[in-house]
């Protein structure tokens, strides 16, 4: 799942460390969610989006589409 | 005129200037052999690797695998050059080491025990002197028990799931080695020595956690 998550932080001028203190989560975490390599549990997605101040669906993205 | 044109450049940080390569890479060379010579002065003359069986041998070699992983995540914890964080500059990163650093020291106490658990399977000693060789691979047990379990309460979600899912599919070819064992020692087609029962065992479990931890980033 693409997210903005890393523009979204260099605009605040945090570090990938400072994010991961301030979500309670390793820089490592963080590293892997920006890479694209790890999607986040439901509460870190939320806690992420509620500390860069937009809403969870503008933080991440999804393709996919209901059937018609 | 191009010096007052330009514009001005933020000052470098200071680095500590490194040996040359040669001379980082002979280092390491005269202490490997240091090293490979006090061992084989201290081994035993009984415990010549022409005694020891391939699954003995294979056994010593990765407990000092373990042993060597072991000493480094150790002096990783020590040393924030070792932890390759000597470039951050940004504060919370340059504090990331202090803030691992015990992390580190319960993960190097986690890969020694099982470095001695290895060397004490590859012992090769009579079966009447057997019990202090089988108290240090309960201890040894023990350790990396208490361990693992520390290691899962300090870790956060990424780390637990490349936990979990390494744990499953480990399980999966585990089950797979023993249910294509099983008929071979049922009826007798095959035997299969103790040693590479535990040696394919730990080769299941340790080879896909490695394995997912790069996939999943945990090792950048």
């Amino acid at each position: 799942m693409e997210n903005r998550i890393k523009d979204l932080r260099v605009a605040k001028g945090w570090s990938q460390g400072e994010l991961a203190t301030r979500l309670g989560v390793s820089r490592q975490t963080i590293n892997a969610v920006e890479t694209n390599r790890y999607d986040p549990s439901l509460p870190l997605a939320l806690r992420a989006a509620r500390l860069l101040g937009v809403p969870v669906e503008t933080l991440f993205h999804d393709d996919w589409e209901p059937f018609q | 005129m191009n010096n007052m044109l330009s514009t001005p450049r933020e000052p470098k940080p200071v680095r500590r200037a490194k040996a040359p390569l040669w001379l980082r890479m002979a280092l390491g060379g005269a202490f490997g052999f240091a090293i490979s010579l006090l061992t084989i002065s201290i081994l035993p003359d009984r415990a010549r690797l022409s005694d020891l069986s391939a699954l003995q041998i294979i056994a010593g070699g990765i407990g000092l695998v373990a042993l060597l992983i072991g000493l480094i995540i150790l002096a990783m914890s020590f040393s924030k050059a070792m932890y390759n964080s000597e470039n951050w500059t940004a504060e919370s990163d340059a504090n990331e080491h202090q803030k691992i650093a015990p992390q580190l020291r319960i993960s190097a106490l986690a890969m020694l025990a099982m470095g001695v658990e290895f060397f004490a399977l590859a012992a090769p000693v009579e079966p009447t002197r057997a019990m202090p060789v089988i108290a240090i691979i309960v201890a040894s047990l023990i350790v990396q028990f208490a361990t693992s379990w520390s290691i899962w309460r300090k870790s956060d979600e990424l780390q637990r799931m490349v936990m979990l899912e390494g744990s499953a599919v480990s399980l999966g070819i585990i089950l797979l080695l023993i249910t294509i064992w099983a008929p071979l020692q049922m009826y007798s087609l095959a035997q299969m020595n103790p040693l590479a029962l535990v040696l394919s065992i730990t080769a299941a479990c340790v080879v896909p956690t490695i394995w997912l931890s790069v996939r999943r980033g945990l090792t950048s």
